[in-house]
C-alpha cells in the first residue's frame, strides 16, 4: 500500500477530497494521512497530490508486516513475556537483565 | 464621499452611478486604485493620504486590477474590456467591507462571521485576540526550509542502479547456465567462463554503487526530518489559529446578536432570526444589510440591488454612505 502523509492544511484538504471521491482506492484514512491501494491508480492519485502540493505531501510504501517472517523469535517472545509481566512498573531493561531476552540497545542497532 | 468616473464627479453620502461593474466600484472603495497612484504618475492619488498605507483586501481580484488609471494604451485596453476606471475618495473601509461591502442578491455571506465583523466596527474585542496575535506571530517566524532537489536526483539514481543491478544479475544467471550446459556437454567453456567472470565483476560494482546511493538517499531523508518537524508545527499552529478565530467570531456575534436581530426587522426582506447567535434563516442579502445597519461604517457600501426607493433611502436604512450601482441596460 501507499502511505500518503500531508504537511499543510491545503494538502490535508486535498487528501480528504481524494478520500470522498475515490473510496475504493483509499484503504484506510487517518485524517492527515491515508493508505492507498498500491495500484497504478493509487500511485496516480498520490503523484497528483505531490504535483499539486509539492513537499507538503510525502508518499511512502507500506507493506504487510509479517512478524513470523521478519522478526527473530527472541524479539517476539520478549514482547509477549514483557506484556504479561507481574509488576507493571518494571522497565524492560530491568525485566530483561539476567535473562535470555534481548537487550534493548542491541535491538535498536539491528535492522529487521 | 467623492466618486470619480469617466471625467464625472459625484459627491455626497448617497450617490448613484450607472453601467459600472459593482465589483469594480467596491474595489475602488477598498482602495484598489492605490496601485494606480504608484505606477501611473499622471493620475491623481484618490486615496488622499491614508496614513496607515495598509493594503486593503478587495472583494474582487479583478476589481483591483481594473481600477487603475488611464495610462497609455494598456489602460485604454482595460477600459474597453472592463469599463472606465473608478476612483473613490472616502475613509478607508474596515473589517465588515470584505464581507458586506457589496450588497447584491447573488452574494453569499457567512452570517456569524459577518455579524462578528460588524461587532468589530463597533469596537468589540474577543478574549482570543491576544492568542490569535501570538499564534500569527509565531507562524510568521517559521521558516520551514525545503526538500532539496537532491532527494529527487538521489531517488532517480537509486532507481537506475537497481534496474542495472537486476539486468546484470540476470546476465550472470544466464551465463552461469551456459557454462554449466557447456560443461555437461563436455565442450570448451573457457570463453563463456571469461564472460561470466566479467559479468560477475560488473554486477559487484553496480551493487556497491547501488548500496552507496541508497545510503545517500537515507542520509538526505534523515536531514529532511527537521523540515517535516517545522511543517508539522506550522500545521498545528494553523489549526489552532482557525479554532481561535472561530471562537472569537462566536464571542463577537453573541455580543451584538440582539441588535442584529432587531436590524433584520428594519431592512427590506424577511428572515427568521433565533435567540441563539448563528440561527439565521433567510436571504444572505438580508443578513448582510442588517450587519451593515448595526455597524459603524465610514466608508461607503456598494448597493447593487433593487430594494430601496433611492440611494438616500438606502443610506438612511443602512446607516452608512451608499454608492448605488445601477447595472447597464
Amino acid at each position: 500500500m501507499l502511505l500518503v502523509v500531508t504537511y499543510s492544511t491545503a494538502a490535508r484538504q486535498s487528501l480528504r477530497n481524494v478520500r470522498s471521491l475515490h473510496e475504493e482506492t483509499v484503504v484506510r484514512s487517518f485524517g492527515r494521512a491515508a493508505l492507498l491501494a498500491a495500484t497504478e491508480f493509487g500511485a496516480f492519485l498520490a503523484l497528483r497530490l505531490r504535483e499539486r502540493h509539492g513537499e507538503d505531501v510525502e508518499v511512502r510504501r507500506a507493506e504487510r508486516f509479517n512478524e513470523y517472517r521478519s522478526v527473530p523469535e527472541a524479539v517476539r517472545e520478549a514482547a509477549r513475556a514483557y506484556e504479561s509481566r507481574e509488576s507493571p512498573s518494571t522497565p524492560y531493561e530491568r525485566f530483561a537483565a539476567g535473562t535470555d531476552h534481548p537487550d534493548p540497545d542491541r535491538m535498536r542497532d539491528r535492522e529487521l | 464621499m467623492i466618486l470619480r468616473v469617466d471625467g464625472r464627479t459625484y459627491r455626497g453620502r448617497a450617490v448613484a452611478v450607472h453601467g459600472l461593474d459593482p465589483g469594480r466600484v467596491a474595489a475602488a472603495v477598498a482602495g484598489g486604485d492605490r496601485t494606480a497612484g504608484t505606477d501611473d504618475p499622471a493620475s491623481p492619488d484618490a486615496r488622499g493620504g491614508d496614513p496607515t498605507g495598509r493594503a486593503r483586501a478587495d472583494p474582487t481580484e479583478r476589481g483591483r486590477r481594473d481600477a487603475r488609471g488611464d495610462g497609455a494604451g494598456e489602460g485604454r485596453d482595460r477600459d474597453r474590456q472592463f469599463g472606465p476606471a473608478v476612483r473613490v475618495e472616502a475613509p478607508p473601509p474596515g473589517p465588515l467591507h470584505d464581507r458586506a461591502g457589496l450588497l447584491a442578491p447573488d452574494r453569499s455571506v457567512a452570517v456569524r462571521a459577518t455579524v462578528a465583523a460588524a461587532a468589530r466596527t463597533l469596537g468589540h474585542e474577543a478574549p482570543q485576540d491576544g492568542d490569535v496575535e501570538a499564534v500569527r506571530s509565531e507562524l510568521r517566524s517559521i521558516e520551514v526550509g525545503s526538500e532539496s532537489d537532491d532527494r529527487e536526483a538521489a531517488l532517480r539514481r537509486v532507481a537506475d542502479l537497481e534496474g542495472e543491478e537486476e539486468r546484470f544479475a540476470e546476465r550472470v544467471a544466464r551465463l552461469q547456465g551456459r557454462v554449466q550446459t557447456l560443461r555437461d556437454r563436455e565442450e570448451d567453456a573457457d570463453d563463456a567462463r571469461e564472460r561470466l567472470r566479467e559479468a560477475a565483476a560488473r554486477l559487484s560494482e553496480v551493487r556497491t554503487e547501488r548500496l552507496a546511493a541508497r545510503q545517500r538517499l537515507d542520509r538526505i531523508e534523515r536531514d529532511l526530518r527537521s523540515v517535516r518537524d517545522r511543517q508539522e508545527r506550522r500545521l498545528e499552529l494553523e489549526d489552532r489559529l482557525g479554532n481561535l478565530r472561530r471562537a472569537a467570531r462566536r464571542h463577537l456575534a453573541r455580543a451584538v446578536w440582539d441588535r442584529f436581530r432587531a436590524a433584520v426587522d428594519s431592512v427590506p426582506g424577511r428572515a427568521t432570526v433565533g435567540d441563539r447567535p448563528g440561527t439565521f434563516e433567510g436571504e444572505d442579502l438580508v443578513a448582510a444589510m442588517a450587519a451593515v445597519r448595526i455597524a459603524d461604517l465610514a466608508a461607503p457600501v456598494v448597493v447593487a440591488c433593487d430594494r430601496f426607493r433611492s440611494p438616500a433611502a438606502a443610506a438612511d436604512r443602512l446607516g452608512a454612505p451608499v454608492v448605488r450601482v445601477h447595472l447597464a441596460g
